[in-house]
């Protein structure tokens, strides 16, 4: 029984321990960039992002059809540009971050669309948008593999500056002059994340992954570690209960996967330990008597 | 700007409104050790011989025992006190502080007036923009009075004189409409 539900499909199905493989790569990759974006109030800016990248990926896919090269290095592009263009934007003119961002976003989704829709059907179009996780060929899944772990190792690096860039962005410029890489490099980060995402997810669901389990852990925890860890597991099991809810129902398994990790935010927001709903209704006292 | 020989390594500013994200996962411990950036940079570690100097700055300022407070649990006073405890292990020639004691309880303030007056002894300089002039008179030995331009400037019972804050009151008085440059009256 317990075999059949969970176990049976990843034994007999290749294609579904591919897909398990390529949820867990883009977990471990995107979730921690999902931390620092939450942590830095920048969770839409995610969104933003992964919007930003259709343009690319589409004109990869005109040159080259769907070529996993040609889309990966198109988005790539893509994303860097509007990222640049409004980190640009910003610093010199009096415009806010979100509003440049929004600007150069929509001027690049309409691109996208317009460009995607140049040529064959909606059909392809839906499958930028929404991914294609059960048919992740070799190819892809090493590139999920490499760009998780170069994500992870980067951000290893980059750790201690970017906590200051996001706690204390005024000391981190008066002692050093990493500021403003910190701050490319990190949307570099969550770029090249949103490109790897969009292969195993779409654009539109890749920031699913990357933000929904993040916003999930911050009723887990209350220091960045456990912030960390506890987002990496609830996109790992998310990943895994969506690809099973896909599988015996026929669900399309991109948004199978993303409505799990929903409804682990629903849980989280009600039960989590630290600042959920029950624990804030729950009578504590400050003196034992 | 010239600054001497004074390299951005030798200052350090304490800004009247930090734009220190409160609701950040960091704890007191955390903010406070990023006083040694410029020993440790990016990637140094913060061994035993670190971790106690944080502990001495901590308990310098009176929070010991809250280190592992997240610093959005703390009070005004007790945030600059965690501000201040950075600022030692700066271990600058030169501190800007600017309005350090601006709504702080009066056992906090003497607390921090203490850091200042070490930094003084330990031969630092520290300047200082002060609404107070009660505190300037008692702890600071130099003053430099402004109300739009000098007004005077030497040791604080020279400077701060009668006669100079009824001219620097003068020059305070309210002008309408947007900020602009007055003219002298002729006086």
């Amino acid at each position: 029984m317990i075999w059949d539900a969970i176990f049976q499909p990843f034994a007999d199905f290749g294609f579904m321990r591919r897909a398990l493989l390529g949820c867990i790569a883009v977990s471990a990759g995107a979730t921690p960039v999902g931390i620092f974006l939450m942590l830095r109030r920048m969770s839409l800016t995610g969104d933003a992002m992964a919007h930003a990248i259709l343009p690319g990926a589409a004109i990869g896919y005109l040159v080259a059809g769907l070529s996993l090269g040609a889309m990966t290095i198109g988005g790539l592009i893509a994303g860097m540009a509007v990222a640049l263009a409004s980190g640009f934007v910003t610093r010199v003119t009096a415009l806010r971050e979100d509003a440049s961002l929004a600007a150069f976003y929509l001027i690049s989704l309409a691109l996208g669309v317009l460009i995607d829709s140049m040529r064959g059907s909606n059909v392809d179009l839906m499958h930028v948008l929404f991914g294609t996780v059960l048919a992740l060929d070799d190819a892809a899944l090493i590139l999920l593999c490499s760009i998780a772990s170069l994500s992870l190792l980067v951000l290893a690096l980059l750790f201690r500056p970017l906590v200051l860039e996001c706690a204390d962005p005024q000391f981190l410029r008066s002692v050093s002059k990493l500021s403003t890489v910190t701050h490319f490099t990190f949307l570099a980060l969550v770029v090249v994340n949103l490109v790897s995402g969009f292969h195993a997810l779409g654009t539109l669901m890749a920031v699913g992954i990357m933000v929904l389990p993040a916003a999930a852990a911050r009723f887990w925890s209350a220091d960045i570690g456990g912030l960390i860890i506890a987002a990496v597991a609830v996109a790992i099991l998310s990943s895994l209960i969506g690809l099973l809810l896909s599988y015996h129902y026929s669900l399309p398994s991109g948004p199978a996967i993303i409505l799990v990790a929903g409804i682990a935010y629903g849980l989280s927001l009600v039960f989590g330990p630290t600042g959920g709903l029950v624990m804030q209704a729950l009578p504590r006292r400050h003196l034992e008597i | 700007m010239a600054f001497g020989s004074l390299s951005r390594k030798d200052i350090a500013y304490l800004p009247q409104q930090s734009d220190i994200d409160r609701t950040f996962p960091l704890s007191v411990v955390d903010l406070v050790a990023m006083g040694l950036w410029s020993e440790i940079g990016p990637f140094g570690r913060i061994g035993k011989e670190r971790r106690a100097r944080v502990d001495a700055a901590i308990a310098a300022v009176g929070l010991t025992g809250f280190e592992s407070r997240p610093i959005g649990s703390l009070s005004g006073g007790q945030m600059q006190r965690t501000l201040f405890a950075r600022l030692l292990l700066q271990d600058v020639r030169l501190v800007l502080l600017d309005e350090p004691f601006n709504a702080i309880d009066a056992r906090t303030m003497a607390d921090l007036i203490g850091v200042v007056r070490r930094w003084h002894g330990e031969g630092r300089t520290v300047l200082a923009v002060l609404h107070d002039l009660e505190t300037v008179r008692a702890h600071f030995p130099d003053t430099l009075v402004l109300a739009r331009e000098l007004i005077a400037h030497g040791p604080t019972e020279l400077a701060l004189t009668a006669e100079n804050q009824f001219r620097a009151r003068q020059m305070c008085e309210a002008c309408a409409g947007p900020p602009h440059v007055c003219g002298r009256s002729a006086a």
